[in-house]
């Protein structure tokens, strides 16, 4: 019989009540599958980070009559990518929550779909029915030409804040 | 494959406290996770440590494993809220920490140390 391989890939869906206390468990069921896949710890974390906010804003934003709405999560994992569906029952996104912070700026909230876009390999977001986050991460090891992440956006080690006026 | 949790999952993922260390100097100690569900006890934490005496106010996030933007959302409003002079210190090596203190807009990411001392030794 040929191996065509189709044990190596897994998918399969979680519906969760649009609860916060339910996103936590969104992020261990991802974390886990994850894990079963050749994404580098780092890769793995930014893909929790991204899941994590995408199902924050269904919960916050995408669910109008609350613990009723439902948040939809689509998983498909093959052994080099993750591609995570994110599907709630809101009106979408406004422009100005799509943006990024501008420089030297100080948000207290509101960029968590800059978040998705700063650490996935590609984030898609539609509008069906309800908001649809889909977000993508590749193993980037082996991928020629592929920068680290992060390298280049923090410089960890001692320093200051500005001090409030 | 598809499941509906019907069942209130489990208790929240981060344990929490705010002490005085030394006069003027707050400390919040966090282990865990601070996302959606737990920020409301990680705001409350952090808001004991705003005293009109606070001079320093030190967020020890070493034992935190994970933080989304909502947790990181709440450091940026306490550090607008602190005393006239008072400084925040944050201690982390989580580089997704980092990253997310950065995209708030925190940065010279700067007082966040790797070693509480550093953070508790720095000046206020």
């Amino acid at each position: 019989m040929n191996d065509c391989g189709v044990n190596r890939y897994r998918w399969g869906r979680l519906d969760i009540p649009s609860r916060p206390e339910c996103v936590p468990v969104v992020r261990h069921a991802i974390a886990r599958l994850a894990q079963q896949t050749s994404l580098s710890a780092e890769e793995r974390g930014d893909l929790d980070l991204a899941v994590t906010e995408a199902c924050a804003n269904a919960v916050r934003h995408g669910s109008p009559q609350r613990e009723r709405n439902t948040v939809c999560v689509a998983y498909f994992a093959g052994p080099d990518a993750v591609l995570v569906e994110i599907r709630d029952q809101g009106g979408g996104f406004s422009a100005a929550a799509k943006a990024p912070p501008a420089a030297g700026e100080l948000r207290d909230g509101g960029y968590g779909i800059h978040i998705m876009r700063q650490v996935m390999d590609d984030v898609e977001i539609a509008w069906q029915g309800g908001t649809v986050v889909r977000l993508l991460k590749r193993r980037r090891q082996g991928r020629p030409g592929a920068p680290a992440r992060g390298a280049t956006l923090v410089a960890p080690g001692p320093g200051r804040l500005p001090v409030p006026a | 494959m598809r499941k509906m949790l019907k069942t209130r999952p489990r208790s929240p993922l981060l344990e929490v406290r705010t002490w005085e260390r030394e006069e003027g100097t707050y400390l919040v100690e966090c282990s865990g996770e601070v996302d959606i569900e737990t920020a409301p006890r990680f705001r409350a934490a952090l808001d004991e440590g705003l005293r009109p005496g606070t001079r320093r106010l030190v967020l020890d996030l070493r034992r935190v494993n994970f933080i989304d933007s909502v947790g990181v959302g709440h450091i940026v409003a306490v550090y607008k809220r602190l005393p006239p002079g008072a400084r925040l210190r944050i201690c982390t090596r989580n580089q997704h920490i980092r990253l997310l203190l950065e995209i708030a807009g925190l940065n010279g990411l700067s007082s966040v140390h790797d070693e509480l001392d550093d953070a508790l030794q720095a000046p206020a």
